[in-house]
């Protein structure tokens, strides 16, 4: 069995001090595969959007131990948890798309980053990856011209261009239609499915459940329940 | 990485540009008046150096006392220049008288502020277009030249010399019991000063009878060289004979002085100087304002970088180039404009207002300058770019 892409052991967090003080995440412990399409369900204030952002790198947990792709997260550089993202992919609630840029540029944005980028080279996969998602032809178009379906397939498209370890995706169907939404979470299941990568989907759609390899339920912070989908 | 932050910083300003149109146009007009500045800083100090080019003198000897040419020159005792003529290596000497007086104009009546030069006509004083040739004339007892450049108060006069060759000026002398009369029987080009309205040349003894100037009292004292002489060892030994009666200096320290002395010792060059700053100042606060707009437009944007993995030092670079291409898309309307507007203030004024190609690289230096350091106020806010932001 390969090396958990994410390990957390005993993750606590919490915001605030003194009274003020409010736990989010109480001891977690967790391991996510390659292979892992995860359902992170639960109440609004559960934690699940924490969870998210401590698996992002986004957060150090203030307890416990969270390893991402092999790196205990406390203490990195700057620079080493830049390249540590750069490994993760990110689908948001809205699809926060660089609004000044065309949908190509958009997809491209997400590999200039990388250490090993090459202009043609990354353009190819971008447009590839943008004819994965059923937007071939528009890479030109202002992103202002798409519909919310489509912005969310081009946020899809640059979370998974660089082929990414780990997926991100939160609420990525909140701000769509019924349709729209089993529509992109279909996409992000298929153009993950073989990969070497696990995707962490945090959601209140039940729609979309039948999709996922593994579901999660969280409340007041704790990890309820962990089941394997049929 | 740096042409994608280019490629941002461009799209990101065209984005809002016309949410910006206003301050870029601040950055424009703060541009523009620092070029127009600088020209109106070269009309006073071309127009205040235009005599003391004209100088046909490898060394200059003034008083002890001296400031500028234009600003009362105190004179110095003839004797002093005959002595610097027995120096070796010193060709021949001559002397310029220069007063500032007033004449009545003929057409209204006002008086005129001039500028009143004597020179011996047999000798080389200055070196002016057709006036080595026209000088002799001047021979002539109240006979006077009109600086055909004079302001527009002159023009009048001006065309009448040249058309009928002969023209009666009244001076104002406070010692004369009637006012001199001089007759003005050509032209010469010289160019106004930002404090004189004209020029007018006499011989030296005509000025001596016009205002009673004695002549061994010397405005500018100058001394040519014989050919493949040093200018400077000269000036030392010519310092040494006249043991602090006149001092002495060569052409190129002569120049550079008058320029010094209106850049920093004159209020006029002092306010062109603090014009150019305060324009600094205002573009400053215009460019930060164009790129504090785009980064509070743009933090959502610049939180999915850093979530991407961008760096901090990445979206700096964006701002940077956003700064560059603020200045860099402003300066030219605003030189346009200002090339107009000294343009036209020259034609007006007649004063050698323009600007030179070094100001106006000079000029972009410092808009490129304001961008940077608005660039580096504007980084400050980019902390507020927080990827947690992004989850709903």
């Amino acid at each position: 069995m390969k090396a958990p892409l994410a390990e957390l052991r005993d993750v606590s967090h919490g915001f605030g001090r003194g009274a003020q003080r409010r736990a989010v995440l109480r001891g977690i412990t967790l391991d996510l595969r390659a292979g892992d399409f995860v359902a992170l369900t639960g109440p609004s204030g559960s934690g699940k959007t924490t969870l998210l952002t401590l698996l992002g790198a986004l957060r150090v947990p203030e307890e416990g131990d969270l390893r991402l792709l092999g790196q205990d997260v406390r203490g990195l550089e700057a620079k080493a948890l830049g390249a540590l993202r750069r490994r993760i992919g990110f689908v948001f609630q809205r699809h926060h798309l660089l609004r000044s840029l065309s949908v190509l540029e958009n997809v491209e944005a997400a590999l200039h980053g990388q250490p090993d980028a090459d202009r043609a080279r990354d353009r190819a996969a971008a447009l590839a990856m943008l004819e994965a998602v059923g937007l071939g032809g528009r890479g030109g178009d202002s992103t202002a011209l798409l519909s919310g379906g489509e912005q969310q397939r081009v946020a899809v498209a640059r979370a998974l261009v660089r082929r990414p370890s780990l997926v991100l995706a939160d609420e990525p169907t909140a701000s769509l239609d019924g349709t729209s939404g089993r529509a992109v979470v279909t996409l992000l299941a298929a153009l993950t499915r073989g990969r070497d990568c696990a995707v962490v989907m945090g959601t209140h759609d039940e729609r979309c459940l039948d999709l996922v390899t593994r579901r999660l339920h969280m409340e007041d912070g704790v990890l309820k329940q962990t089941e394997q989908a049929a | 990485m740096a042409r994608f932050a280019a490629l941002l910083a461009f799209r990101q300003l065209r984005y809002r540009a016309l949410a910006s149109l206003a301050a870029l146009a601040g950055v424009a007009v703060a541009v523009m008046l620092m070029l127009v500045q600088v020209g109106f800083r070269n009309g006073l100090y071309d127009s205040a150096l235009a005599l003391p080019r004209a100088l046909a003198a490898d060394l200059v000897l003034v008083s002890p006392g001296y400031r500028a040419l234009t600003f009362s020159p105190p004179w110095f005792p003839r004797a002093a220049l005959r002595d610097a003529a027995g120096v070796a290596g010193v060709a021949e000497t001559a002397s310029l008288y220069a007063y500032s007086g007033q004449v009545r104009s003929p057409e209204t009546g006002g008086n005129l502020s001039v500028w009143l030069l004597g020179i011996d006509p047999a000798a080389r004083v200055l070196d002016l277009p057709g006036l080595a040739e026209a000088q002799r004339a001047l021979s002539v007892p109240e006979t006077a030249f009109l600086d055909r450049l004079s302001r527009q108060e002159f023009r009048g006069v001006v065309a009448r010399v040249a058309e009928a060759g002969f023209v009666r000026l009244p001076v104002y002398a406070p010692t004369a019991d009637l006012a001199p009369v001089l007759s003005l029987r050509g032209l010469f080009t010289l160019g106004p000063s930002f404090t004189i309205d004209g020029t007018l040349l006499m011989s030296d003894l005509t000025l001596h009878a016009t205002l009673g100037v004695p002549l061994d009292r010397v405005s500018i004292g100058l001394v040519r060289l014989e050919p493949g002489v040093a200018a400077a060892p000269v000036a030392v030994a010519i310092a040494a004979r006249l043991d602090g009666r006149a001092r002495v200096m060569t052409r190129a320290d002569y120049l550079a002085e008058e320029r010094r002395f209106y850049a920093s010792r004159t209020p006029i060059g002092v306010i062109f100087n603090v014009g150019l700053l305060v324009g600094v100042a205002v573009g400053v606060v215009f460019i930060l304002q164009v790129l504090n707009g785009l980064v509070d437009a743009n933090l959502p944007d610049y939180a999915v970088l850093l979530a991407q993995g961008y760096r901090p030092a990445f979206l700096a670079a964006v701002v940077a180039q956003a700064a560059v291409a603020i200045a860099l898309l402003t300066y030219l309307p605003a030189l346009g404009l200002a090339l107009a507007v000294t343009g036209a203030a020259a034609e007006v004024t007649r004063l050698p207002i323009g600007l030179h190609g070094s100001d106006m690289t000079m000029v972009l230096a410092l808009s490129l300058a304001m961008a940077v350091v608005a660039a580096g106020m504007a980084v400050l806010r980019l902390r507020r770019a927080d990827p947690l932001e992004l989850f709903g």
